[in-house]
């Protein structure tokens, strides 16, 4: 099937725009979670969202707004659990990652028959969405890019420095909060495009190569979004062109322009 | 500047029976109560492990503490906007491309400072403690004494009335520390500010500051530097085997 053809199926123009803002969301968010080094939290609350898709599933609601709020309510749980027990963020994390695949399959069991939500979930089916799938991404995605676009000082100040910013008066434990929630966000969209197993391939590598090239905070920011969404539309039509899993192709694509373009620099 | 001259300007850090543990039973600092007068230099000298970060954490709500502290009469928390400060230790991810500029920009929190104003005010930061060439220089390529210098810009960048720096000459070497606390306690005369500073550099601390502050766990001493400074209270603080040796 040539480019063109594949160009005009809907469900491929979905994928597209569902695509686009994921990698645009991803980009932005995971210029912040290298920021933070917060890359295992992120692999842990992409682990653990597939509990609230189990949820959402047996309480009959849309397992993408149960995957959101599960994430949501962990990304925020932990930091106060590590505030308020001896257990380190390490701890937490190991805990929360082991326990929280095992519940979800636990919990789809009591669904009956073969449930293709949860394989959807771990190597994501972003051409599988529907219209009422992207409308939902669309609407996170825009609620996170004006976010980023109006705090992105006072996000930054933060995350580069907590102590300074805590001294200026800032409350550092909302504008953490608001950072967990967003992540969160930012990582279950993420899975539906690539999985939760490889989201940090979409997180994480992005701002990685866009790094190397970058010479300022500016030009890093500018940088990831494109690169992310060059990444996605190239794994994207790849997959479909040569008709291997979507998901998968993404996550190897970007990793391999990740690695030329980290030997390139080198040189 | 002698002691009861000192003694009778009001003071902008009252520190009264402050202890600090970590971990519930390792102490830091037991019982230490002195103030620092408005206007004022005050160094803390001890050894390492003597608990003079402790305090000046307790101070800025790093750390948790018993006693009180009072800064310009009220609680600390409400003087948090008044105060620059400089860690010992400015730990950063240094593949990450951030530019003094914008480093500097994005210390901008809280200000009243109209944003069309900010870019003259952080280059008028940077010239006056001799960092204004590195501004498009990224923070990973600074050396220690130029990064110490940047913190000392965005110290001062607010206008604070209480300047704290702990151990600001580690990393630096001799000749850098030197013209480093030059620059520092030049701007704090300048604009009368009240500084405390942690620090190891006895001889600056005897040419530049007001009060000298001596802490082993507990205080041990307090006073005009002349009169602090001497062997035998230095053999106290420090063990006999210390002595004061003048860099050249």
């Amino acid at each position: 099937m040539s480019i063109i053809e594949v160009l005009a199926l809907p469900f491929f123009q979905r994928a597209i725009i569902g695509g686009i803002v994921v990698a645009i969301i991803s980009g932005l968010m995971g210029v912040f979670m290298v920021l933070k080094k917060s890359t295992f939290f992120g692999e842990t609350i992409a682990h653990a969202s597939l509990t609230g898709v189990a949820i959402g599933l047996l309480l009959g609601f849309e397992p993408l707004l149960g995957a959101i709020l599960f994430a949501v309510f962990l990304s925020l749980s932990l930091p106060w659990l590590e505030k308020n027990t001896n257990l380190s963020m390490d701890n937490l994390l190991g805990f929360t990652l082991s326990i929280s695949v095992g519940l979800a399959v636990v919990l789809l069991s009591f669904l009956p028959g073969y449930q293709p939500e949860l394989m959807s979930y771990l190597f994501g089916s972003i051409l599988s969405v529907t219209w009422s799938g992207i409308g939902l991404i669309s609407v996170f995605g825009v609620v996170i890019i004006g976010v980023v676009l109006r705090y992105h000082t006072l996000l930054s100040a933060v995350v580069f420095d907590q102590e300074y910013a805590r001294l200026r008066g800032i409350n550092t434990w909302v504008v953490n909060a608001l950072l967990s929630t967003l992540f969160a966000i930012t990582i279950v969209l993420c899975s539906r495009l690539v999985g939760v197993i490889l989201v940090n391939a979409l997180l994480i590598l992005p701002t990685l190569i866009a790094r190397s090239y970058a010479r300022s905070l500016r030009e890093l920011f500018l940088l990831v979004p494109p690169i992310a969404v060059g990444c996605v539309m190239l794994g994207l039509i790849t997959s479909v062109v040569i008709n291997i899993p979507t998901g998968p192709t993404i996550a190897v694509l970007t990793g391999t322009i990740f690695l030329f373009s980290t030997l390139i620099r080198r040189r | 500047m002698k002691t009861s001259s000192l003694k009778q300007k009001s003071a902008a850090v009252s520190f009264s029976d402050v202890s600090v543990t970590y971990g519930g039973d390792k102490l830091a600092t037991e019982n230490v109560s002195f103030t620092v007068p408005a206007g004022s230099l005050t160094v803390l000298i001890g050894p390492n492990g003597s608990g003079k970060s402790s305090l000046l954490k307790s101070l800025l709500g790093i750390v948790d503490y018993t006693g009180q502290i009072q800064i310009f009469g009220q609680e600390p928390r409400k003087s948090y906007p008044q105060i620059g400060y400089v860690p010992q230790r400015f730990s950063f991810d240094p593949t990450i491309p951030i530019t003094i500029q914008e480093f500097l920009s994005i210390s901008f929190l809280h200000c009243d400072t109209p944003v069309a104003q900010r870019p003259e005010l952080l280059m008028k930061s940077l010239q006056e403690f001799g960092a204004l060439e590195l501004v498009t220089k990224q923070l990973s390529q600074l050396s220690g004494g130029q990064l110490q210098r940047v913190l000392l810009a965005r110290a001062f960048l607010h206008q604070p009335r209480l300047v704290i720096l702990d151990e600001p000459e580690t990393g630096i070497d001799v000749e850098g520390g030197k013209s480093f606390y030059e620059l520092l306690f030049r701007q704090v005369k300048q604009a009368g500010l009240t500084a405390i500073i942690a620090s190891h550099e006895l001889e600056i601390v005897s040419k530049y500051a007001d009060q000298v502050v001596c802490i082993n766990k507990q205080l041990l001493c307090s006073g005009a530097p002349k009169q602090i400074l001497s062997s035998k209270n230095l053999a106290s603080v420090f063990g006999s085997h210390v002595g004061m040796y003048v860099h050249h």
